[in-house]
């Protein structure tokens, strides 16, 4: 098995979620001293792989070896003693503090007398900047640095840290181009330094200028892993997007759309997309694909009202609008199921009837007074219909688990009876049963006539509920396809490539 | 098989104030055999009205996920106010609207500052009790307005039969807040903000105007209650008021209030006023001094969040 000099390896690790399997016996091992990249589609267990790696999760099978030493799973502060560290997305540094401080936040060196060697904290962050070739203010605040120098203090971390393996989760996402190139510089560094990476990105031109060898991650699976001289990007694509879409044709037959148009987008831009239109007939559903960060998100809730546009138009029925609060929105027929069900959708410590009311409280009342008779005959109908699994409607909502809780949020905005419903990640973090249950609602809403616009991670979701789908990259809209033209393996590729030819 | 002790749970917790309120009772009757006589009772209902109106603004604010330590300041300008007008010779009536209508200025200012600029709740209350108190003494240069008309005495300090005024106007309030937050679109918005805002905000909730106007219904009552005051005392008095925030942000953490917000009660922080009221009248009728009172005040807070985190963890 050692037949290389492999600083990492892990055996078939395997990582169970209610209802997925994100990992399936995925075997992963890295070279010491090399730059390793690791690639996959939404949804394909990278993240999770790594979180395995760094401690935050354990996994439920398989077993990881760190330098000849088997890993028990212990958190992530024995693995970063070991010398793992992760320079997560969004970094994790304390703004207030100095970049010294920051690096050496975990064990700052002390003076004789036991309080902090504040001398010797910046000699220290010095020295590891200049051996870097970092450009950078040792005592200057993190909230005064740009995103690349921010980068680069969580560099200096994990080498005060002593890290010999460090873990990039997608570095390059929010850098500029000349950010993008000191951060190769530093890589290099690194490499010469014998500090081995694993390099996440969704963007494939990058690996072949950072990487030596790749791994190929596709619905938790190992798919493969070559060295990047040997393969191109058109290999890369293939290996991510597999066969596995094209294989199951289950979806709803296509249906002439309404002429009718409810809402026509023209040139919709905001602070995180631009040139975005479309139209949406009645009826119609409406796909919004693209990697994570793409700018779909951005799309509807400026639709919404949620968050401004500066340029372009909206029509909603015929008439321009421009929704400057979420109120004027829902008046106006239109409804938001967020991303983000805990944080964005529910009131968490309320019970299930108040959070399936809370949008249409007002459907509640008789003589302008909140009925709660009204309310228990409504919420038991929603309970009974979207099939609720919950105690009681007294239930506090935090108690249900996800895919009820989605119900909820749906049962909250069938009854306010919205003709446009925007739906974010309709089915995410939720098991497969359920899943079926909320595709039956979103077709027979269609059937009813409600217009949806819906977005997803999930391409077999969106191939299986949506009339039309937009794909986007970067902010921009790269591709539209209808359903008698859906190509699952085109989608894919383009979704990661940002390129439409043809 | 978990439901029963579950349940069990959940009434305890739901009136451990009222178990507590009841130990009270019981202690104190032991003490003193004064405690449970019906003058004693209706006393203690009138000392406890003014914080009790205070403290009803207060679980509102506290419901909606902030805190306003300007209730004491804002009370004592109003009373200052309508004092200077009652003894200038204008009507009485308009006198105390026009103390209640400053409260109101006052917790826009306040509320707008908030919710529409993002100040944080702490501070920015804080800058308003330290703004209204200034006001409060500048307006007569610290010196209180004696002599009020004994009509003017009536709302604060009369009586109709044997109960008070001001407890029979406290009662009144708790009902009709209580109703308030159970039976109005507002009321029920409140909890939606405190316990998620943004969410409240996704679902066409008009934070931003709801938020201003829980301080305003602050401010108004701490302004009533400065003008009960100084009915009660028959004197405008710039210092009234001083420690009042403290006294109104325990009886609603008492009475079961959050301080992350989303959960409260009226009729709780009414319980919760009452208790404390209590212990301040028990000291008195035993003749200890005010020192253990204010001991005796922090361990029952204590306490009574201690009760609802075990039962809570137990769950």
């Amino acid at each position: 098995m050692q037949e290389q000099d492999n600083i990492l390896e892990m055996r078939k690790i395997e990582k169970l979620f209610p209802g997925v399997k994100a990992l399936d016996q995925v075997d992963f091992s890295v070279r010491r001293g090399e730059v390793h990249c690791l690639i996959g589609a939404n949804g394909a267990g990278k993240s999770t792989l790594m979180k395995v790696l760094s401690g935050a999760y354990v996994e439920d099978g398989g077993e990881i070896i760190f330098d000849g030493e088997k890993l028990k799973p212990h958190g992530t502060l024995e693995r970063k003693k070991k010398g793992i560290a992760v320079i997560y997305q969004e970094l994790s540094l304390v703004n207030e503090l100095t970049v010294g401080e920051n690096v050496y936040i975990n064990n700052y060196p002390k003076t004789k007398l036991g309080t902090v060697d504040w001398k010797e904290v910046y000699r220290k962050t010095q020295e590891i900047a200049d051996e870097m070739n970092m450009k950078i203010d040792v005592r200057a605040k993190v909230s005064d640095l740009n995103i690349g120098q921010r980068q680069m203090t969580e560099i200096m971390k994990a080498l005060a840290g002593n890290a010999k393996l460090i873990v990039m989760d997608e570095p390059s996402s929010t850098l500029s181009k000349r950010e993008f190139e000191t951060l190769i510089r530093l890589i290099k560094e690194l490499k010469e330094k014998g500090i081995t990476l694993i390099y996440i990105s969704h963007h494939l031109e990058e690996l072949f200028i950072v990487g030596d060898r790749i791994t190929i991650l596709r619905d938790g699976k190992f798919v493969a892993c070559r060295n990047t001289s040997e393969i191109n990007e058109d290999d890369l694509v293939e290996y991510m997007t597999g066969a596995k879409v094209s294989s199951q044709k289950t979806y709803v037959e296509a249906k002439p759309l309404n002429e009718e148009k409810v809402l026509e987008v023209k040139n919709l831009c905001n602070a995180k997309v631009s040139n975005i239109s479309f139209d949406l007939h009645k009826g119609e559903v409406l796909g919004l694909y693209g990697l994570v960060g793409a700018g779909r998100t951005e799309v509807v809730r400026s639709i919404f009202g949620a968050d401004p546009f500066s340029e372009g138009e909206i029509r909603l029925h015929g008439k321009p609008v421009h929704f400057r609060h979420t109120g004027e929105a829902i008046a106006n027929g239109i409804g938001l199921i967020p991303e983000n069900r805990k944080t964005q959708g529910l009131v968490q410590i309320l019970p299930v009837w108040e959070n399936m009311t809370m949008v249409a409280l007002d459907k509640c009342k008789k003589n302008k007074i909140v009925n709660y008779k009204i309310i228990q005959e409504t919420c038991e109908k929603y309970k009974k219909s979207l099939n609720i699994k919950t105690p009681s409607i007294n239930t506090i909502i935090q108690n249900l688990s996800g895919g009820n809780q989605q119900k909820v949020i749906i049962a909250k905005w069938l009854f306010r009876d919205c003709d446009i419903l925007l739906i974010d990640e309709p089915t995410q973090g939720i098991d497969v049963m359920v899943k079926e249950e909320i595709y039956k609602i979103i077709h027979n809403l269609s059937q009813e006539g409600k217009s949806m616009i819906v977005v997803s991670s999930e391409l077999d979701e969106l191939l299986r509920v949506c009339d039309n789908i937009i794909v986007m990259f970067d902010g921009k809209q790269i591709m539209s396809s209808s359903k008698e033209n859906f190509d699952a393996d085109k989608i894919l590729q383009v979704s990661v490539t940002g390129r439409n030819e043809s | 098989m978990r439901k029963e002790p579950l349940k069990i749970g959940d009434l305890l917790k739901k009136y451990n104030l009222l178990v507590l309120l009841i130990v009270f009772v019981v202690i104190s009757s032991i003490l003193s055999p004064n405690f449970l006589t019906l003058g004693n009772l209706l006393n203690l209902l009138q000392q406890a009205s003014i914080p009790g109106i205070v403290a009803i603004g207060m679980t509102i604010v506290i419901i909606l996920g902030g805190i306003d330590l300007s209730v004491g300041s804002v009370a004592a300008f109003a009373g200052m106010i309508s004092s200077i007008m009652v003894s200038a010779g204008i009507p009485i009536v308009i006198s105390i609207i026009a103390g209640v209508v400053l409260g109101a200025v006052l917790g826009l200012i306040t509320g707008v500052l908030i919710a529409r600029f993002g100040l944080p709740d702490f501070i920015a209350t804080l800058a308003m009790m330290e703004i209204a108190r200034g006001a409060a003494l500048l307006t007569t240069a610290g010196v209180p307005v004696f002599g009020l008309p004994a009509s003017f005495k009536f709302i604060g300090g009369g009586f109709i039969g044997r109960v008070s005024v001001s407890g029979i106007i406290w009662i009144l309030l708790t009902v009709l807040f209580t109703l308030m937050l159970k039976y109005t679109t507002f009321g029920r918005s409140l909890f939606a903000i405190g316990g998620n805002r943004e969410a409240a905000t996704l679902s066409g909730i008009k934070t931003t105007r709801n938020y201003a106007l829980a301080y305003v219904i602050c401010a108004c009552l701490s302004a009533f209650a400065g003008v009960l005051t100084a009915s009660w005392l028959a004197t405008g008095q710039p210092t009234a008021g001083d420690g009042m925030e403290l006294n109104a942000i325990a009886a609603s953490v008492i009475g079961g209030a959050s301080l992350s917000g989303g959960i409260g009660s009226i009729v709780g922080t009414f319980g919760g006023v009452f208790l404390l009221q209590i212990i301040t009248n028990i000291f008195n009728l035993v003749g200890l001094a005010s020192f253990y009172q204010q001991i005796a005040k922090g361990i029952i807070i204590i306490a009574a969040l201690l009760l609802n985190r075990v039962i809570d963890s137990r769950k």
